[in-house]
């Protein structure tokens, strides 16, 4: 396992890639060319090493690709081995160019293969967009954050979260980022004091989420 | 190693009809077909009645079998166990039928079991089961324990991360027998006895409400809970419903399932039940030339909105092989057509060859599927050919033990003391 995971990391960190001729135009296809057995196979063990170098990449088209990742609207082509957005439409699928979205023709579904990440790899990947989700201008994108965030808190999302709460426009939804808030502070606040009043907030709720979040402090 | 078993069988079948003991064929070659056509099985084994009627008609336009024509003989034992032996029985000494295609639950098999063997009948079983038996009358074309129970849980481990377990399954010998060795898998991986939730419900259980409840409040102490179901029948429809009004996402609390598949999901709306899995030897998703043309003639035979799946799947395989045997053998006799059963290879509908191994199972591959919102299946994990085990390794007791009819002549061999166990199966 742990070998599977370095040999992952080498490979990513050197970025051999064929396609890296193509850099200046589709740095995007370029960096996932470079992984492109993680992308295409992608495992709950390698998706968080490959999760990584996409985030530090700062490219621009990353949160898009990973929706549609984990949408599985993202296809493999078999002729030039290059991932691409695609949609059903009518008996095949319409490709649009990963970097600049621009068409790419219809192809059937004999030719190119839809990546399918498993449900382990889609809450990694659904993880990863939240910080990017928690602004989001679409209240249905804000509401996927905050599903993503209860399935698999961690501590990196508390900050993003807090920042989004003021600015939220919808009562609803602030009130579960503010919920959300107090079951992420109550295990991951950096002070001490921060994390007792969190945990005091907690008191008499009877939500499995709740228990769920004491219990682990407990133990 | 598949072809060196092929040539050796061959050459048994040659010297037994060399020996007299093949005789000319006497028409027409009887199939028997014990499935449930009425009661809580009839769910899942009507379709299986069906498609067994298919492929001899196949076969029949192909010219039938030994210059005969198949005649199939259908029985109903209505879901009704005890009944099932009966039956089998009336088509053993009354219509003589030459081989029997039928069972799903293993209590069925567990009733037939003692009337084939005393009246050395041949038996096609096609669904996936617990193991722990190899009886010398019975070929098991379903999966083994290895190749489905063992790799649905390593994936619930590696890829979903799950650490708590709920094994809900029906009242009967094949969901006590897997949640035995599963408990002692999970346990020998490191999931703690008090992680592992077992829960049985009898055949027909409707009232789900509260095991549901029971099992999202698993999920209080922090643990990523999953479900792995053995529920059997039409009870699988009161579950998946209350998942449903329950709002039990998949996301949330994933349901592996290995008894269900895309027949008994085409009553159901499946939106509320995206994601959840199954894990079977083939889907009807399946994106190959040979599944598309099985798809097209069933859907021929049986109408437009009929689904396939995979015990389908293993009588289409387990027929054909039966087909090849009893030509290789020159005789549809049953000790002739086993002798040629070993090593017999048949593609499968997914890609790749499934091949009969001297323990009267199959070698097939293993798929994950998550259920779609059309009631299919998306195939997300495929094996190559795994080799199914009769008697697991994760049971101190059953570890010991191998069957090799072929060389050994013994189903269940005893590797410490090597000495055969016992000739028949356990009832």
């Amino acid at each position: 396992m742990l070998l599977r995971f370095i040999c992952v990391a080498l490979v990513i960190s050197l970025g051999f890639s064929p396609a890296r001729a193509q850099e200046g135009a589709t740095p995007l296809q370029t960096l996932l060319q470079a992984n492109a057995e993680a992308v295409a196979n992608p495992s709950r063990g390698t998706v968080d090493a490959l999760l990584a170098v996409l985030l530090a990449s700062d490219l621009p088209g990353v949160p898009a690709f990973l929706e549609g990742w984990r949408d599985r609207e993202i296809y493999l082509r078999a002729s030039d081995g290059l991932f691409y957005f695609g949609r059903t439409d009518g008996g095949g699928i319409a490709l649009r160019d990963i970097d600049s979205g621009a068409d790419a023709g219809q192809v059937t579904s004999a030719d190119i293969t839809e990546l399918r990440p498993n449900a382990g790899v889609r809450r990694a990947i659904g993880a990863a967009l939240v910080v990017f989700q928690l602004l989001d201008d679409d209240p249905a994108r804000r509401l996927a954050a905050l599903d993503a965030i209860a399935r698999s808190p961690s501590e990196d999302q508390l900050d993003p979260l807090r920042m989004s709460i003021a600015d939220e426009p919808d009562p609803a939804l602030q009130a579960r980022k503010i919920r959300l808030e107090r079951l992420l502070a109550a295990r991951f606040a950096p002070s001490v004091d921060e994390r007792i009043s969190a945990i005091h907030s907690l008191r008499g709720d009877l939500g499995v989420d709740a228990r769920a979040v004491l219990n682990l402090i407990l133990t | 190693m598949t072809h060196g078993l092929k040539i050796t069988g061959l050459a048994l079948a040659a010297t037994l009809a060399g020996a007299g003991v093949a005789t000319a064929q006497d028409c027409p070659v009887k199939v028997g077909v014990l499935h449930s056509l009425s009661g809580s099985m009839a769910i899942s084994e009507t379709t299986l009645k069906d498609v067994m009627l298919m492929l001899v008609e196949q076969q029949n336009a192909k010219g039938g079998l030994l210059g005969c024509e198949i005649e199939a003989v259908v029985v109903d034992p209505a879901s009704d166990w005890p009944l099932f032996a009966e039956k089998a029985r009336e088509l053993l000494t009354i219509n003589e039928v030459d081989v029997i295609f039928g069972n799903w639950t293993s209590v069925s098999r567990k009733s037939v079991l003692p009337v084939i063997e005393e009246l050395n009948g041949l038996l096609f079983y096609p669904v996936q089961y617990e193991g722990e038996e190899s009886s010398r009358n019975v070929f098991y074309t379903g999966a083994a324990p290895n190749q489905q129970a063992i790799p649905a849980t390593d994936y619930f481990l590696e890829e979903l991360g799950v650490e708590k377990f709920a094994l809900l399954g029906t009242d009967y010998v094949y969901p006590r027998t897997t949640n035995n060795i599963l408990e002692s898998y999970l346990i020998s991986k490191g999931i703690a006895a008090e992680d592992i939730f077992v829960n049985y419900t009898p055949f027909g259980h409707s009232d789900w409400a509260t095991i549901v409840a029971d099992v999202v409040a698993l999920g209080a102490d922090g643990k990523q809970v999953g479900v792995i179901s053995t529920i059997n029948g039409d009870a699988n429809i009161g579950f998946y419903k209350e998942l449903a009004a329950a709002g039990v996402s998949a996301d949330d609390i994933p349901v592996v399932a290995f008894s269900v598949g895309e027949e008994e999901l085409s009553g159901l709306d499946t939106s509320e039940l995206v994601g959840h899995l199954a894990a079977w030897n083939y889907f009807m998703s399946a994106d190959t030339p040979a599944n598309a043309e099985f798809i097209e003639s069933w859907k021929a035979f049986a109408g437009e909105n009929r689904v396939t799946n995979d015990p389908m799947e293993a009588h289409y395989i387990g027929f054909n092989m039966w087909v090849n045997a009893a030509t290789a053998a020159g005789s549809v006799e049953v000790d002739a057509v086993r002798a040629a059963m070993y090593g017999q290879e048949f593609p499968n509908l997914t890609g790749g060859t499934a091949f009969m191994l001297p323990n009267h199972h199959l070698a097939k591959p293993v798929l994950i599927g998550e259920i779609r919102a059309d009631g299919q299946f998306d195939i997300i994990s495929q094996t190559s050919e795994v080799e199914g085990d009769a008697w697991t390794d994760y049971l101190p007791e059953s570890a010991v033990l191998t069957s090799d009819w072929k060389d050994l002549g013994c189903g269940m061999y005893n590797t410490v003391t090597q000495t055969c166990v016992q000739l028949t199966s356990n009832y």
